[in-house]
């Protein structure tokens, strides 16, 4: 069995955002950049099933559109335990130009689970693995918060719109993973760390079917005044405001 | 230009979304809405479908498969254009489901897609939206260089305005399954209200100790009519369900109430809550992050600020 994680690379969490002078891009200079946090998530999902059902997965891949600055973010992934990377080398403008750059490689390199995260962590488009499944034609399961493997079967946990389910469903599958696939990520040690630099990352030429969206200005969020203090000996009044100033309540 | 907006029903009821989508979708020049509620309803919701209701509203009256079946939403919503004609324009409302279909729905009618838009459309030739990135720390202007489009709307963005000038009739059509999926297991989580359609959310954080003491934080949240919920330690440790956990990681929530109670405010949860419409605080700590995003603040200690709101709020019902 083949398991591909698609990985995105974004800004550290932490990152403040502000634009350039141009008004019109993002100021990435300084910018710390991490693996997307729900794919780091799936990663280290994909390699605890790596370990624990020995001798089942031939190897996990990880898949990134981006430019060459993305690489950092695929040894780190090499580092935490993927067998092989690839780079697409674009820089993607929306969601279905990220799409169908995966599903070109997929129709060529098939895996058997590809996981994808529920969104990105700088466009929050949250479109590609929806997008991914249909161009693709393999089956997506959204709202993922836990795989398993049992004899050939993968047991999928999908959490959606207050639901919450235990399915059975055969490979090959996109899963859309979110919150609970994984709890806490996979940090590279030290032997990880040097592995990484011998393991291969490999850059393919993009197919380039252009994007349908094109971010073209940015704006601060509107300032806000700061907040009305209550003492805390007059907590009840809290109540009040809430309902007489507020009127949320 | 025909506008497109869907819903699933959950519990029988229509989510406040679905108003939300359609009052954006009729407040745009020109757009004719031809809308599809899928599964089945009660009776009083056909009162609220005619009063928040405008242009042609068709119900799809089925029980909906148990497990989100994407190829089932899809086809169905593809028989729906086979028959009723491809629409220019899809304003879905912010909902989980819609989160996938939206972009399936663009790819079928191949049009440009954005997710968590916050404005009307800027101008509609092209089409240009605001949205949030960067998990709202900033505002981005898109446009789009197809001519369909696709907007998947932040929750809570504007306010459903009644029209009483919807048309409600009943449509059907054979539905398709996808194969090859056994279900076994169904779970509801005890909460009724879903995090990202409440109303009214009280949180808690690491700051409220430990599981054993959110007894006054649920009964603020029952006094007010609200959900509860928590930040990622508290359901990383699981003092609480992960269901709970709201944040960049988490649940991205929208209420008009935000009640954060020893939650100090790191940037990951203050990008699940940004879109609250008043947020308020309660930390020992007067320089907690949380103070710089909260409408109402009090600096205190939530064991003792909590149980005197919950006898005020229950004074005021
Ligand atoms: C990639 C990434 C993603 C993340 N995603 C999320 C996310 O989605 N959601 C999320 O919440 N976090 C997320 N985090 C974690 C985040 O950085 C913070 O660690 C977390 O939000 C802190 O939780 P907290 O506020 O409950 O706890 P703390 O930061 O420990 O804050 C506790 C607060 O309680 C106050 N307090 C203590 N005792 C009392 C008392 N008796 N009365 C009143 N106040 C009291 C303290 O002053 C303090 O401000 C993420 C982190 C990373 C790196």
């Amino acid at each position: 069995m083949k398991i591909a994680v698609c990985i995105s690379n974004v800004p550290d969490t932490t990152t403040r955002i502000k634009t350039d002078a141009s008004g019109q891009k993002i100021d990435l200079s300084g910018v710390q950049w991490i693996l997307n946090p729900w794919d780091e998530l799936a990663l280290t999902r994909a390699i605890e099933l790596k370990e624990q059902n020995v001798g089942m997965i031939d190897e996990i891949v990880v898949v990134m559109v981006a430019p060459s600055y993305g690489e950092a973010t695929l040894r780190k992934a090499l580092a935490v335990g993927a067998d092989r990377a690839i780079r697409i080398d674009n820089d993607p403008a929306d969601s279905y130009e990220a799409a169908f750059e995966l599903a070109s490689y997929f129709a060529d390199q098939p895996a058997d689970l590809i996981f994808t995260g529920i969104e990105s962590a700088d466009f929050n488009g949250s479109a590609t693995g929806a997008m991914l499944s249909l161009l693709a034609g393999i089956r997506f399961m959204p709202g993922v918060s836990g795989v398993f493997l049992e004899g050939g079967q993968t047991i999928v946990h999908q959490e959606i719109n207050g639901m919450s389910l235990r399915l059975k469903v055969s490979p090959p599958l996109i899963l859309n993973v979110q919150k609970g696939i994984a709890i806490v990520p996979r940090i590279p040690a030290m032997r990880g760390i040097m592995a990484a630099r011998t393991k291969p990352l490999t850059v393919l030429s993009p197919k380039k079917a252009g994007a349908c969206a094109q971010v073209i200005a940015y704006e601060s969020l509107p300032p806000k005044a700061a907040a009305k203090m209550i003492e805390e000996d007059n907590a009840a009044m809290l109540i009040e405001v809430l309902h007489n100033e507020a009127k949320v309540i | 230009m025909k506008t497109f907006v869907f819903t699933t029903t959950r519990d029988n009821k229509v989510p406040r979304s679905f108003f939300e989508a359609l009052t954006y979708g009729g407040s745009l020049e020109g757009s004719e809405i031809i809308a599809l509620v899928a599964g089945p309803l009660s009776q009083d919701q056909e009162t609220e479908m005619q009063k928040f209701g405008r242009g042609q509203i068709f119900h799809f009256n089925q029980a909906l498969p148990q497990w989100y079946d994407t190829f089932y939403y899809l086809h169905l919503i593809q028989s729906f254009f086979d028959e009723k004609g491809e629409p220019d324009l899809v304003v879905l409302g912010a909902s989980e489901i819609n989160q996938v279909l939206g972009p399936q729905i663009a790819l079928k009618l191949s049009a440009g897609y954005v997710a968590r838009v916050i404005s009307l459309p800027i101008q509609q030739a092209p089409w240009r939206v605001k949205r949030y990135a960067y998990s709202g720390k900033i505002i981005s202007h898109v446009e789009l260089k197809t001519e369909k489009a696709v907007f998947l709307l932040s929750a809570n963005v504007l306010s459903p305005i009644e029209l009483g000038a919807g048309n409600f009739e009943l449509w059907n059509a054979l539905p398709a399954k996808g194969e090859g999926v056994e279900v076994l297991e169904i779970k509801r989580p005890e909460s009724k209200q879903l995090l990202t359609e409440a109303r009214i959310i009280v949180s808690g954080g690491r700051g409220m100790r430990g599981p054993e003491y959110w007894k006054p934080l649920e009964e603020l949240a029952e006094a007010l009519g609200g959900a509860t919920a928590c930040s990622r330690p508290v359901s990383d440790e699981g003092w609480r369900p992960h269901h709970e956990h709201v944040g960049q990681t988490g649940k991205i929530v929208a209420p008009d109430l935000y009640i954060a109670c020893g939650i100090s405010g790191a940037i990951q949860h203050l990008a699940g809550i940004s879109g609250s419409r008043v947020i308020v605080a309660i930390n020992k700590d007067p320089e907690a992050p949380i103070f710089q995003a909260a409408h109402y603040g009090i600096v205190g200690d939530v064991h003792k600020v909590l149980p005197v709101l919950v006898e005020a709020a229950r004074r005021l019902k």
